[in-house]
């Protein structure tokens, strides 16, 4: 363990590092202009930290589920030998209650979000899939 | 095959009287009918439903300041003519519709209800003459920024920045407007800040200084997460000039500026101008001028197509065709240098002909290329077209039917990727077209792949007419005879003889004084269909040049194509509509 | 679980030195990769610009030294000099913070990362390396999206919320993956699982899982097909649209430290590690890193970029069932014949 604290101090410290010596090196400058966040050149018009909808969030949920299910995997996956078929047929069971899952999300449309979209104009929708 | 372009058709000995009174009606149109202001709408609808003969195409919206003009074919008490020019493409009909407008500051009805497209061409009217289409759903200026004073294509606007003082900006002069740029307001329909499933709207300003927008394109977005809500492309920021320009050049030294309205066509933009000045001066052109006309022209055609071919690659993330499609330009500019002296900007043509002759031993480079285009062709195929991740990106996005096309008034590759093989050089042959051997390549999809394979397949055609022109390229002179206004060939004639000398100094010095008239040449350009309209009134420089380019009429649908996809959508429909600023913007 | 750490752990030579010699050797094997990385991270990126410049028709950096090698050099002390932008409408300590997560995640996880049999081409032989990694890799999305949340701009926001997007794609597949790679070697170990291929590179028993975790890879690199939260056509530079300097430099870093660190796993897990004949071992995982570096560059050249969505698909509904039909295989097929994997600590 030590080594691997040493090198992890050595590397924030590098990053800490390389972050300060441009501080000192390259000072900044402000002016009205430079001060603008840049969007292409124009005045920004409205705030950009807005509630943006993010309709992939069903798929985000679904992400969180998975992966815990899948940290469940490893400790069988480990010890794959010891554990031999009893321990395969009670992990595929586990992997079918995952693949259902995941079939049922595809199934439900919970995978296509695009159908999210607000103005799903009669042109475009007829255009997707 | 003996090569015989048809426009050896001097004009000017069967109407030589009209054409000294300044008297003939409009060259090039069809139809000419006077409209007074306040049936426009009305004429112009049973225009478009008129069972007969109807005109489903609105061409071009424009105006004309009379104030200053010389021998008015017309009576002389109006400011403005307003002019529509429609046009029906499967009868290859054009109809000029004219609109005297009284008074300094005139309305008249608003033409969008009936022609969809009208809407820019009237924003665009009104931000260069002042005048006011009552109904318009949306009358801002559109080229020059909301605060500006005057309208800049009336005659009483000056010609040059230098007869203006020089210009300084401060708060008042923006007066209502609080900003330099345009920027959405409350009450706009880009600032509604709710979007239907709860989330806020993202306003953002894609451009004029971003990196996908191929030049100094505002496109002001309306996002929910990253779908865009509504589009709205703000134009102007590339706006020269270039009509008001041609009001102090003479015709001749007009067609370098020509070249930078859409500057990657080339002689293609030369070509219908000095066709309009032609028919106007009612002179021929010879042969062989003609046919290195239609080379050049192909060769800008592929050019075109090949920066369009890179930069749609570049768009949708692949990086390297950009760099492939440029060495095969490249390679054509060496052709083109050698030729014309120009690449970009070959200032070529010449009214009446072609600046010079072809170089000895221009064969040889050309031969060359074209063994090994269509291997590079296949190249891009294999590294672009048959890409599943490009397929994905541009299969199905940026639809537009082939009726909306002609709705908005969309020409060129865009149009026939929409299922329809509608191209000038075929329908109405100019320049000889008809006696070439090629195809119109056509899809029916409609979407950014079918405008990609259309003007990939169209690169194919092209260097097959070149291939022709290599093989049939008449002999003879690339200059008219008609030295009244064509020059005359400048070593074997000009250096010998004083007369001929004196004349030449004459025509370039101070310009030809060209017959009055008004005259009208469209044709197929590389993005699509351009026209030129001439008006002389019998001085050395046109009274007004109007420009009628296809990018204008293609950037307008932006926002049909995009509404309701996704931000990464507008960059892929951007590069496969094959614009460039300049030749919106003029 | 518990005996496998155990035997996981009493694996390495038992010499034990005093603990301030360890701190020395620590010191200085860490100083030694530190350096190292830099020096091919800065010539990942010279390489990249030559290579791409080969493939496009083009020359490349040229003028610097000798066929420009000295470029490199040039472009750290351009970028340490550069203004440092300080944009007051940000979130000042994450927006410093950002740049350098990215750096530490992808740098730290070269500690398990081992280049040779012998406990001198490895900092530390971590007994849950592969789960140190895919920890590490995790956390290097956070650089991404608090960079576009801190910087208070649109672009940067959009390239954030894209990170996001594109994370929960890939890394299913990616650990999914993985779980082959454990089910095989029976360990997390990276330098057992490199072990455990003295006979069979693991791409042999499970190509699926190689093929699977290899776009997973490119997509955790983001880099072109899948530079979606940087695509320049469409949102300027995403997340780092505000950002300057070596700030910019440290993001810059983290990427080409990243691919490494992404072809170091794939050679390990996949290729063998240094396994190879005639060549001694750190030779032929650096020939195999370099090779992996290479594929890195050349599919940029090659590729267009795919929409969010269609990411999202791609992950969604080829690679996670791919991974999952892989590892129940693979475990069925490593139960059936187990003579197939002839590891050192089996």
């Amino acid at each position: 363990m030590l080594p691997l604290l040493i090198y992890g101090v050595m590397v924030v410290g590098l990053a800490v590092a390389a972050i300060g010596m441009s501080l000192l090196l390259g000072w900044p400058r402000h002016n009205p202009h430079k001060d603008m966040p840049y969007e292409s050149g124009i005045a920004p018009t409205g705030d950009s930290r807005i509630r943006m909808s993010v309709p992939y969030y069903i798929v985000a949920i679904m992400f969180i589920m998975f992966d815990v299910e899948i940290l469940l995997l490893y400790p069988w996956a480990v010890n794959l030998q010891e554990l031999g078929w009893k321990g395969f047929a009670i992990a595929g069971i586990f992997m079918i209650f995952v693949a259902e899952g995941l079939i049922y999300a595809w199934a439900r449309g919970g995978l296509s979000w695009r159908h999210l979209s607000t103005t799903a104009s009669a042109r475009t929708s007829s255009s997707q899939d | 095959m003996k090569f015989s372009p048809t426009v050896e058709c001097p004009i000017w000995e069967s109407g030589a009287d009209d054409l000294l009174k300044g008297a003939r009606g409009v060259l090039g149109v069809s139809g000419m009918q006077h409209v007074e202001p306040a049936n426009i709408a009305k004429v112009l609808r049973e225009h478009r439903t008129n069972p007969a003969r109807p005109f489903p195409v609105l061409y071009d919206l424009t105006a004309v300041d009379e104030s200053q003009r010389r021998k008015r074919p017309d009576s002389d008490d109006h400011r403005f003519t307003l002019q529509y020019l429609l046009w029906a493409p499967e009868r290859s009909e054009t109809l000029l519709l004219k609109v005297p407008l009284k008074g300094d500051a005139p309305h008249v009805a608003t033409a969008t209800a009936v022609y969809m497209n009208a809407n820019w061409y009237e924003r665009e009217v009104f931000d260069m003459f002042g005048i006011r289409f009552d109904g318009h759903p949306n009358l801002r200026r559109i080229l020059m920024p909301d605060w500006w004073k005057g309208h800049a294509l009336r005659k009483d606007h000056p010609n040059r920045a230098t007869e203006m003082p020089p210009l300084v900006i401060t708060e008042s002069d923006l007066g209502e407007y609080d900003n330099y740029d345009y920027v959405p307001t409350p009450g706009d329909s880009y600032m509604r800040t709710r979007g239907k499933n709860g989330g806020e709207l993202l306003i953002l300003n894609l451009g004029p200084n971003h990196p996908g927008t191929h030049g100094v394109l505002r496109v002001i977005l309306t996002l929910n997460g990253e779908y865009m809500e509504d589009v709205c492309p703000d134009i102007g920021y590339h706006h020269r000039g270039a009509e008001k320009m041609a009001e102090r050049q003479t015709f001749h030294t007009y067609i370098p500026y020509t070249d930078r309205v859409d500057y990657l066509a080339g002689t293609y933009n030369e070509l219908p101008y000095v066709m309009a000045c032609e028919q106007l001066a009612g002179i021929g052109v010879p042969p062989r001028a003609v046919m290195i006309r239609v080379m050049l022209g192909e060769i800008y055609r592929i050019c075109n197509h090949l920066v369009w071919f890179g930069t749609l690659g570049h768009d949708v993330g692949a990086m390297t065709p950009v760099f492939y499609t440029f060495r095969e330009r490249e390679s054509l500019f060496k052709i083109v240098e050698m030729i014309t002296g120009g690449r970009m900007h070959p200032n070529y043509l010449r009214i009446g002909g072609c600046s010079m002759d072809l170089p000895p031993g221009w064969q040889e480079p050309l031969k060359v290329f074209l063994k090994h285009f269509d291997k590079h062709l296949l190249e891009y195929k294999n590294l672009l077209l048959d890409n599943p991740i490009f397929k994905s990106r541009t299969k199905g996005v940026g639809k537009m039917p082939l009726s909306e096309c002609w709705e908005w008034g969309v020409t060129g590759p865009n149009l026939r990727a929409s299922g329809t093989d509608f191209d000038l050089r075929k329908r109405a042959p100019y320049c000889g077209y008809e006696q070439f051997d090629f195809e119109i390549p056509m899809a029916s999809e409609g979407d950014c792949y079918a405008r990609a394979v259309v003007r990939h397949a169209e690169m194919h055609e092209s260097a097959k007419i070149i291939e022709q022109c290599l093989r049939l390229m008449p002999d003879g002179e690339v200059m008219s005879r008609d030295n009244r206004f064509a020059f005359p060939p400048r070593k074997s004639e000009t250096m010998m003889d004083i007369e001929a000398l004196i004349n030449h100094f004459l025509a370039v010095g101070w310009g030809l004084n060209m017959p009055a008239g008004e005259s009208f040449v469209m044709t197929e350009q590389p993005k699509g269909n351009s026209g030129y309209y001439v008006i002389s009134d019998g001085r050395t420089s046109p009274y007004r040049l109007r420009i009628r380019t296809p990018s204008f009429a293609v950037m307008q649908t932006l926002p049909e194509l995009c509404r309701g996809h996704l931000l990464s959508d507008l960059l892929a429909v951007i590069g496969a509509m094959d614009f460039v600023l300049a030749d919106i913007d003029r | 679980m518990s005996e496998m750490i155990a035997l996981a752990a009493s694996a390495p030579p038992a010499v034990v030195y005093p603990l301030y010699l360890q701190a020395i050797i620590a010191i200085v094997k860490g100083a030694v990769l530190l350096f190292v990385l830099l020096t091919l991270a800065a010539y990942a990126v010279f390489a990249e610009r030559r290579i791409l410049a080969f493939m496009q028709g083009r020359v490349g950096p040229n003028r610097a030294g000798p066929f420009g090698f000295l470029q490199p050099l040039a472009d750290v002390f351009k970028l340490l000099t550069k203004e440092e932008a300080n944009p007051p409408f940000a979130d000042k300590w994450l927006y410093y913070a950002a740049p350098a997560i990215i750096t530490i995640t992808s740098m730290l996880t070269f500690a398990v990362i081992p280049f040779g049999p012998s406990d001198w081409f490895i900092i530390t032989d971590l007994n849950v390396g592969l789960l140190f990694f895919l920890a590490l890799s995790s956390l290097g999305v956070y650089s991404i999206v608090l960079a576009g949340w801190s910087s208070n701009s649109k672009y940067a926001a959009l390239g954030g919320l894209r990170a996001t997007a594109q994370m929960i794609s890939y890394e299913l597949p990616m650990s999914l993956a993985l779980v082959g790679v454990v089910l095989a070697a029976g360990t997390f170990s990276l330098r057992e699982i490199v072990c455990a291929q003295s006979g069979l590179w693991f791409i042999v028993i499970q190509p699926v899982g190689f093929a699977v975790f290899l776009i997973a890879a490119v997509a955790e690199s983001r880099r072109t097909p899948f530079d979606l939260p940087e695509a320049e056509n469409e949102i300027v530079a995403g997340f780092h649209t505000e950002y300057s300097s070596m700030k910019f430099a440290l993001f810059f870093l983290g990427e080409y430290v990243s691919i490494m660190l992404l072809s170091c796993i794939i050679a390990v897990v996949y290729l063998g590690g240094w396994h190879g004949p005639w060549l001694p071992p750190p030779l032929w995982m650096l020939i195999k890193v370099g090779a992996l570096v290479f594929f890195f560059i050349w599919i940029r050249a090659t590729f267009p970029r795919l929409r969010y969505d269609h990411l999202m698909e791609l992950g969604w509904k080829w690679l996670l069932p791919l991974a999952i039909a892989n590892v129940v295989i693979t475990a069925a097929l490593l139960l059936a014949f187990p003579k197939l994997v002839q590891g050192a600590g089996k």
